[in-house]
C-alpha cells in the first residue's frame, strides 16, 4: 500500500505539472507495483483455495512451496520496480520477463475448470503473466502501442482476480460442502 | 372419529436488519462495493461520456480512475480484511473507516471538477485514504508481532 500510495502521489505531480511522458512512466510504476502485490496475494489464495477443492493440488499451498514462490516474487518485484524507476528499456524488459514466468507456474491447472472460483483466478493470474510478458515485449520495441500490455494487466489481469474475489464464496466449493 | 392433531409449525426467525455497524465492520464491505461501482462508472464514463471528463486530459483521468480508483481501492478493502484475519487485529472499522470510504468519494468527486483547486483537493483526499490504509495495516501487523514476541517471552 505505501508503495502504490507513493506512485500515485508521483503521478498526480506529474500530472499537476503537465509532464506527459513522466506521468506515464509514473503509470507504469504504479501498474507494476500493483502486479506485484497481485502476484503476492494470488500465490496465497489461490493455492488455498485450489488445496480445498482440487485434490492433488495441496503441495501448492505447502510452507516450502510458499517459500520458494515468494523469494522468487520477491525477487522479480524488486527488480521490475528498480527497473521501472530507471531509464533502460531493455532492462524494464528483462524484468518484466522475469516476472511472468513466476506468475505462470503453478499445479494441475486444467484440474480447476470445473470450479468456477479457481478457474476465474486462474485466468486472472495468467492474463496478469500474459501482459507482464507483452510489457517486455512492447518496451523491446515489438509492439507499438503501450494500452495493450497495460489493458492485458488491467483488464485480463486485476480485473479477472478482482471478479474472483468479490465473488468468492469459500464454502460452495466442492471440498467445502 | 379420531381427533385431528393440529400441528403448530415454527415460526422462521426474523432475519436482523442490516445496520451500518455490520457493513462497517470489516474492510472489504465498503470497498468492494465502492470499488466494484466506480469500475463501471469510470468505464461508462470513459466509453459513453468523454464530455464529462472536464477537470484534467480524459486519458490521465481514465488511466489514473481505473489503476488507484478501482483496483487499488478493491485491493485495499482485501489487504484490510486480510490484516485482520491474519493478525486477530480488527485494523479499520466503524466510523473510522466510514471516514476513510468518505475522502475516497470526495477524491472521486473532486478529480471530476474543473479548476486547480479540486484538483489539489481531490489529491489531497485520496493521498490521506491511502495513508489511513496503510497505517491501519502497518498497526495490525505490529500489534501482531507485539503480542507474538510477549507470548514467546512468557
Amino acid at each position: 500500500m505505501a508503495g502504490l500510495m507513493l506512485t500515485n502521489a508521483l503521478y498526480l505531480w506529474a500530472a499537476w505539472q503537465g509532464d506527459y511522458g513522466l506521468l506515464m512512466q509514473r503509470f507504469n510504476t504504479g501498474l507494476l507495483c500493483m502486479a506485484v502485490v497481485a502476484l503476492l496475494i494470488g500465490r496465497r489464495v489461490i493455492p488455498f483455495f485450489a488445496s480445498r477443492a482440487v485434490a492433488g493440488s495441496a503441495d501448492a499451498a505447502s510452507p516450502q512451496h510458499q517459500r520458494s514462490v515468494a523469494t522468487v516474487c520477491g525477487w522479480a518485484g524488486g527488480r521490475v520496480l528498480a527497473a521501472a524507476l530507471g531509464h533502460t528499456p531493455g532492462h524494464r524488459a528483462g524484468h518484466c520477463r522475469a516476472a511472468g514466468p513466476v506468475a505462470t507456474g503453478g499445479r494441475r491447472p486444467l484440474a480447476v475448470r470445473k470450479v468456477p472460483l479457481l478457474w476465474v483466478l486462474y485466468a486472472g493470474y495468467a492474463g496478469l503473466a500474459f501482459g507482464l510478458l507483452l510489457a517486455a515485449v512492447q518496451l523491446s520495441g515489438g509492439v507499438a502501442r503501450a494500452a495493450w500490455p497495460t489493458h492485458l494487466i488491467g483488464v485480463g489481469g486485476f480485473a479477472m482476480l478482482i471478479i474472483g474475489m468479490v465473488t468468492a464464496r469459500p464454502w460452495a466449493t466442492p471440498a467445502g460442502r | 372419529m379420531a381427533e385431528l392433531l393440529e400441528i403448530e409449525e415454527p415460526t422462521p426467525p426474523r432475519l436482523a436488519p442490516p445496520t451500518w455497524q455490520a457493513f462497517l465492520e470489516l474492510g472489504f464491505r465498503p470497498l468492494y462495493l465502492l470499488g466494484c461501482a466506480w469500475g463501471i462508472v469510470g468505464v461508462a464514463m470513459w466509453v459513453y461520456a468523454p464530455q464529462w471528463i472536464v477537470g484534467q486530459m480524459p486519458v490521465i483521468w481514465h488511466a489514473h480512475e481505473m489503476l488507484w480508483g478501482f483496483v487499488v481501492t478493491v485491493a485495499a478493502g482485501f489487504l484490510l480484511t486480510g490484516a485482520t484475519n491474519w493478525t486477530s487485529v480488527n485494523s479499520l472499522h466503524g466510523p473510522a473507516l466510514g471516514a476513510a470510504c468518505g475522502l475516497w468519494l470526495l477524491a472521486r468527486i473532486g478529480f471530476l471538477l474543473p479548476g486547480s483547486t479540486a484538483f489539489v483537493l481531490a489529491a489531497a483526499c485520496e493521498l490521506l485514504f491511502q495513508l489511513t490504509i496503510t497505517i491501519a495495516i502497518a498497526r495490525a501487523m505490529a500489534a501482531a508481532a507485539a503480542s507474538a514476541t510477549t507470548v514467546c517471552r512468557c
